[in-house]
């Protein structure tokens, strides 16, 4: 590098920058919304099926999943139960039945599962993929098969990750850019908008894009293991040994009350159980598995106990991981944030707004940079026509899907066949009208259309909740129940956020020819400059 | 590498070479530079070897992403590619002999 002036590097730099943020950007910003939402799926598991009441006792639901699973699948061949969190909306059991012989195609796994109640009981819920949605969509979007969804996902990280290290050599007055936003300037204001957001939240965008790719690692990098562990699997087997198999004897014994082996193993662990594995249940070798909860310690890779499933002895713990796995689960576990305390989390959640708007603000600088530029701005050419239209159809997209997904969790009817999979659609088919209108509508009345629809529906959904579920704002501040409130109130903010964006791009004037031939001159583009939306 | 000097300034189609050159050892190569140093620390550092190969991973994509930017900030795109060849070839001999004298297996 030293052949290289300062000057050329940075000019380097900042074309991997601006090529590599455009190159997925589109992905990159539905991926970072969808994460930032995930931050709250429990809240959103909550907030999605209103009809169920807030557990204050998790050990209530743990005796009544060990009850429904001892008298729904008592011979089983495991139970899997997931302890309610402080913010969970339930406890959800479910079970893998013996293995018949011949039976090749493995059963749904909602054929097996259901969601235990504040009370005990086994609840009456709409079906909803609730919050959990936007987590899996973060690395496994939809329609299709995981392993391409998260290969593009990690590139999309990849080139985020480059386009941050060559963005911050790019910023030679970094600091000075943190304070500066000088509004109705045209480029330069989206340029300070987007330094804003990149800057203020950097720490957290940098630790958010490096964790991220480290969560897939063992995808991504599969020959890392090619010279120590060359058999399939082994690496897995040396990162978590787990104890002899369990074979059934074929003597029924009652099995222990599982109540009481998660208080044992919780005082052990350290911390809250977070799930509960039954393995031959009602046999004389049945264990039980206490797993630590992952929102009690900041390594994702949280510990272990196994007990004889008869006797209660505790037979096995969970050995120490080394410092490189536990720096591994730590990242892991930052970039997940599920032991954040509620305002770790709403600061998670803030940061990852500033992260969508950093993504969204760059791809929209790209266009506002080059239309300066065209030779004839009234007919740009394909490319440059290409990223406008993508970054409306979305930027302008993926709220308005959301807000729709929403709107179909409320509005569906409740006994509707596969309706947790049409409330998705629904998100997916608002989203691919907003890309058609895109494709059809000149960019700047559809900004206006897309940002405005989706403002009045994030903003009508508190008024719905008020009149049409238990679970309206003034019911959930009286019983403080802060999250379903949080999110109401959140979903007002965001709604109106949307329609004072909408109301800003829907007065913006584009400048008259004669003055953008003005600023191709040597003069600093004055406020007037062509750019959409305005800011 | 001075004949080639900068290979950017020349005309369209040398500028276009140059930027394919860099974007092959951007990502292409960067990747491979990023899984040989992933592998040669997973023998090479005195730690059980889950723990080494962890601390691999864990790098590699800091190399992948330093990788890129220098395919982009070295002078020629030949220039990037060379390196960053003699940087995997490093970490692959550094690999190659480690195993061999016994490092692992």
């Amino acid at each position: 590098m030293s052949d290289l002036g300062d000057k050329g590097f940075r000019q380097s730099q900042a074309f991997l920058h601006t090529w590599s943020g455009l190159l997925l950007g589109w992905v990159l910003f539905a991926v970072f919304a969808a994460g930032t939402i995930a931050y709250y799926r429990e809240g959103l598991n909550r907030w999605m099926r209103p009809e169920l009441a807030r557990v204050e006792q998790p050990e209530k639901v743990l005796a009544g999943a060990q009850r429904f699973l001892e008298d729904k699948a008592p011979d089983a061949k495991s139970w899997f139960i997931t302890m309610p969190g402080a913010t969970a909306h339930g406890g959800t059991a479910f079970w893998v039945p013996q293995p018949k012989e011949g039976e090749t195609r493995r059963r749904r796994r909602s054929d097996n599962q259901v969601t235990i109640g504040a009370n005990g009981e086994p609840a009456t819920v709409r079906e909803t993929r609730g919050g959990e949605f936007f987590y899996r969509f973060h690395f496994d979007l939809y329609y299709m098969p995981v392993i391409y969804a998260r290969w593009l996902v990690s590139i999309a990280a990849l080139l985020m990750l480059v386009a941050i290290l060559s963005g911050i050599v790019t910023h030679k007055k970094i600091f000075r850019d943190f304070f500066t936003l000088r509004r109705s300037k045209g480029q330069r204001s989206w340029l300070d908008g987007h330094n804003a957001t990149a800057v203020l939240a950097l720490p957290f965008h940098l630790m958010i894009t490096y964790t991220g790719l480290v969560t897939l690692a063992v995808m991504l990098l599969p020959w890392a293991t090619a010279v120590t562990f060359p058999k399939e699997g082994a690496f897995f087997e040396a990162l978590y040994p787990e104890g002899p198999a369990v074979e059934r004897t074929g003597r029924a014994a009652p099995l222990v009350d599982l109540t009481a082996i998660v208080r044992d193993a919780e005082a052990q662990l350290g911390g809250k159980a977070g799930y509960v594995e039954v393995v031959e249940p009602g046999d004389a070798a049945a264990r039980v598995t206490v797993t630590r909860s992952g929102s009690t310690m900041l390594s994702s890779r949280t510990p272990h106990i196994t007990y004889d499933g008869v006797t209660g002895k505790a037979l096995r713990r969970s050995p120490e991981t080394g410092a490189a796995v536990v720096t591994a689960g730590s990242m892991i576990g930052l970039h997940a944030g599920r032991y954040s305390s509620d305002w770790l989390r709403f600061l998670y959640f803030l940061c990852g707004v500033a992260g969508s708007v950093m993504v969204a603000s760059g791809m929209v600088l790209w266009t506002v940079k080059r239309r300066e530029k065209l030779p004839d701005p009234a007919r740009p050419h394909f490319g440059f026509k290409l990223v406008e239209r993508l970054n409306v159809a979305a930027i302008g997209g993926f709220p308005l899907g959301v807000a729709a997904m929403l709107w179909a969790n409320r509005l569906l009817p409740v006994e509707m066949a596969g309706r947790a999979a049409w409330e998705v659609h629904c998100l997916f088919l608002a989203w691919g009208a907003a890309l058609l209108l895109s494709v059809v509508r000149k960019p700047q009345p559809n900004w206006v259309a897309l940002l405005g629809l989706t403002g009045v529906l994030l903003a009508a959904l508190p008024v719905f909740n008020l009149f049409g579920t238990q679970r309206g704002l003034i019911a959930s501040l009286w019983s403080g129940d802060m999250m379903m409130a949080g999110i109401d109130i959140a979903l007002l903010m965001f709604g109106a956020a949307f329609l004072a964006l909408a109301r800003r791009v829907a007065r913006h004037k584009p400048a008259a020819p004669r003055v953008r031939r003005r600023a191709a001159a040597p003069v600093q583009p004055v406020e007037t400059a062509q750019m959409e939306p305005a800011e | 590498m001075s004949g080639r000097g900068n290979a950017a300034a020349g005309s369209p189609w040398r500028k276009r070479g140059d930027m394919i050159l860099r974007i092959l050892a951007a990502l292409p190569l960067g990747y491979a530079v990023a899984t040989l140093w992933a592998i040669a620390l997973s023998v090479i550092l005195p730690m059980r070897p889950e723990q080494a190969t962890t601390v691999g991973m864990l790098v590699a994509f800091a190399i992948c992403a330093v990788s890129a930017m220098w395919a982009f900030a070295a002078k020629s795109g030949w220039k990037a590619i060379w390196v960053l060849a003699v940087a995997g070839g490093v970490a692959a001999a550094l690999a190659g002999v480690m195993t061999r004298g016994g490092g692992v297996a």
